[in-house]
């Protein structure tokens, strides 16, 4: 990494953010006596077994009911499997994905300052940020999508950094497919990685081939995110994501489109 | 430009959003004045890509802020405007930043669980509404507005309905006519308009104040829901008709025919009803034709031999998963008052309700008490009680099985 920055300072860095991140949100965590609406949605699908519903409460039916079968569904219905309940569960995954994405924010603010305070300062904010708490303690997509989102621009700035290493343009790619998939929303963090290639090209930090490269090895990293998710889910339940992926896209642009 | 406008202020306010951007500009800038071309690539990068997320969410038209938060870690980065701050030669200005930086972690660990410690708490709601509950037979609760989920959940009470204003109108009939008791959430703002969508003969009363969520419960009671049916006497086989006799039906003409097929149920040849579900009951049944049920798994609405209440035939009505409605042709005037009878049976805690058509109002709800009993109902319609100068009367069914039999309308 950075020549002033060494791996022990940096490994406090993420532990201690890390840490505090998620003391925080357990602390909070008994405050909480009740849901947002959406997550209360969610427990009821991950609850609701695919094979046997017929018909939901609310008026759902089999398609509509296969349509909403979101990943983050899918994720929620392992905490049966182990013993938990799917509120438990819920907690625990999000409440571990907000702390992850406390240190990621304070590691990106290092590359992206190259400063220690500044990872510290961002670090902490993220990390008793009450929205960032609110979110972490829900059982909302946004939280996993948010970590993963971290992740991506994460790898886009250590491409950036480490002389264009091609692995990190694949990650960069992979999480922003993992990020999308879970949150169409996050599809933005590709965007990121092209406008650094374009500014990068405007001031010439590297060149037009680099840059080709770099964008091929992303779009390779998305294949292999939507591919590695759709494994994953036909592991679990033999429903697979893609037509779930085309659906989310079309409603996205059509919103946009009009 | 209004959509963008509300898109874009669900964000605007957001203190940290401001200080996050002002803070990236003027990185961006302190990167372009120091001529470091790798910095000012990644300031140039950081900053384009806010405004793009900024601009697309805006251009998105969503209003939850909600969908503004994937924006936090970039906007948290943008917060490294400490790391700007910090090359700055002005020591002052260091310190300031260091203790506005204290003051900003201190005031956002203090809101966490200040946030928190407002939450809801639904559960002693829940206890009462159990509570009252317990002194009807067929309560209903109303929720307006979002929380209505949330009430359902914590409170774990199937008897719930959540109702959007938009469509309450029509819903509230219904729920008047099938509950026995109507028990609505509403926050104290709202409480005077959700009382004036309650019709005047069945006022909405308030029974409480839960200040936990903040809401008023108030319930609205169905006396008519209790009336008992009478035990017939000697039921005749066919109706006697006489010159005031302005409908009837015994259900003994071969010219009645209830056709069944597939998907739906139609009344092929009526001299006088039409059948239908209730979502097109509601929604477009018009007085000229038959048309199908949906959702009828099981259904039946046909003219029967078997379990008859008089004669050789009468009017089955099976409806094990939804409901149902039948409206008689005939046309019924304003200035004129009628005596209507009918004999009924079917399974315990069946219902229906004979209402004026097509304002849809109930002039009975009867409901059937014991299996097979059957009961003897007379009703009126008194003049200037109709909805307009010409109307219809109309049944509906709520679930189970009813047979119905020798409907007579006689005028006064």
């Amino acid at each position: 990494m950075m020549p002033e920055v060494t791996h022990r300072q940096l490994l406090a860095l993420s532990a201690v953010i890390f840490l505090i991140s998620l003391m925080v949100r357990v602390a909070v965590l008994p405050l909480q006596k009740s849901l947002e609406r959406d997550s209360l949605g969610y427990i009821e699908l991950a609850q609701t077994d695919l094979r046997k519903a017929v018909e939901l409460p609310n008026g759902v039916d089999q398609t509509q009911l296969r349509s909403r079968m979101t990943v983050f569904v899918y994720l929620l219905k392992i905490g049966p499997r182990l013993g938990l309940s799917v509120q438990q569960w819920g907690h625990i995954l999000n409440i571990f994905a907000g702390s992850v994405a406390a240190m990621l924010a304070a590691v990106i603010a290092l590359l992206i300052f190259q400063d220690m305070r500044a990872a510290w300062f961002v670090g902490l904010l993220t990390a008793v940020e009450p929205v960032s708490v609110k979110y972490s303690l829900s059982l909302l997509r946004e939280p996993l999508a948010f970590t993963l989102a971290a992740a991506a621009i994460l790898t886009t700035m250590l491409w950036y950094r480490k002389k264009q290493c091609w692995s990190w343009a694949l990650l960069t790619g992979f999480f922003s497919a993992c990020a999308a998939i879970i949150r169409m929303e996050m599809i933005e963090t590709l965007f990121f990685f092209w406008l650094l290639l374009l500014t990068g090209v405007i001031f010439r930090r590297f060149s037009c081939k680099v840059a080709g490269l770099g964008l091929g090895e992303q779009f390779a990293g998305c294949g292999v995110g939507v591919l590695a998710v759709e494994l994953v889910i036909r592991s679990c339940n033999s429903v697979g994501i893609f037509f779930g992926i085309w659906q989310t896209f079309r409603q996205y642009f059509s919103r946009i489109l009009g | 430009m209004i959509s963008w406008l509300s898109g874009a202020s669900s964000a605007i306010f957001l203190p940290l959003f401001i200080a996050g951007w002002i803070s990236l500009l003027c990185w961006f800038i302190d990167c372009i004045r120091k001529k470091n071309k790798v910095e000012t690539a990644v300031a140039a990068s950081v900053f384009l890509y806010t405004l793009f997320m900024f601009v697309w969410r805006c251009k998105l038209n969503v209003t939850s802020s909600r969908y503004h938060f994937g924006c936090g870690i970039l906007l948290l980065v943008c917060f490294g405007w400490w790391g700007f701050l910090s090359r700055s030669t002005h020591k002052a200005l260091k310190v300031c930043c260091f203790f506005l930086m204290i003051l900003l972690l201190g005031s956002s660990l203090f809101r966490c669980f200040w946030q928190f410690k407002k939450n809801k708490n639904f559960a002693p709601l829940g206890q009462f509404l159990k509570e009252q509950m317990k002194h009807y037979e067929r309560p209903v609760i109303v929720g307006l507005g979002g929380e209505s989920t949330r009430i359902k959940y914590y409170t774990g009470l199937d008897a719930f309905t959540s109702i959007h204003l938009d469509i309450y109108q029509k819903e509230l009939i219904f729920l008047l006519q099938e509950s026995d008791c109507i028990f609505a959430l509403s926050s104290p703002k709202r409480l005077k308009l959700t009382c004036s969508l309650f019709p005047p003969e069945r006022p909405l009363v308030k029974i409480g104040y839960d200040p936990k969520t903040n809401m008023v419960i108030c319930k609205s009671e169905n006396p008519q829901w209790r009336k008992k049916a009478i035990s017939p006497e000697g039921i005749p086989d066919r109706i006697e008709t006489n010159e005031n006799t302005v409908f009837a039906e015994d259900f003994e003409n071969p010219v009645f025919v209830v056709c069944k097929d597939d998907l739906a149920f139609r009344v092929l040849k009526s001299r006088g009803l039409i059948a239908g579900d209730k979502t097109l009951f509601v929604k477009t049944m018009e007085p000229h034709g038959g048309f199908g049920l949906v959702n009828m798994k099981d259904a039946r609405f046909e003219v029967s031999s078997e379990n008859v209440v008089a004669g050789k035939y009468s009017l089955l009505v099976h409806l094990p998963y939804c409901s149902g409605g039948m409206l008689l042709k005939q046309n019924f005037s304003n200035k004129q008052s009628y005596r209507g009878e009918l004999y009924f049976k079917g399974t315990a805690r069946s219902r229906f309700t004979l209402g004026y058509w097509p304002k849809q109002q109930p002039i009975i709800n009867m409901a059937i008490e014991q299996t097979d009993e059957i009961y003897h109902v007379t009703w009126e319609q008194p003049a200037g009680e109709g909805p307009s100068s010409q109307y219809q009367l109309y049944f509906f069914f709520y679930s189970d099985t009813v047979i119905v039999d020798n409907i007579r309308i006689n005028q006064i």
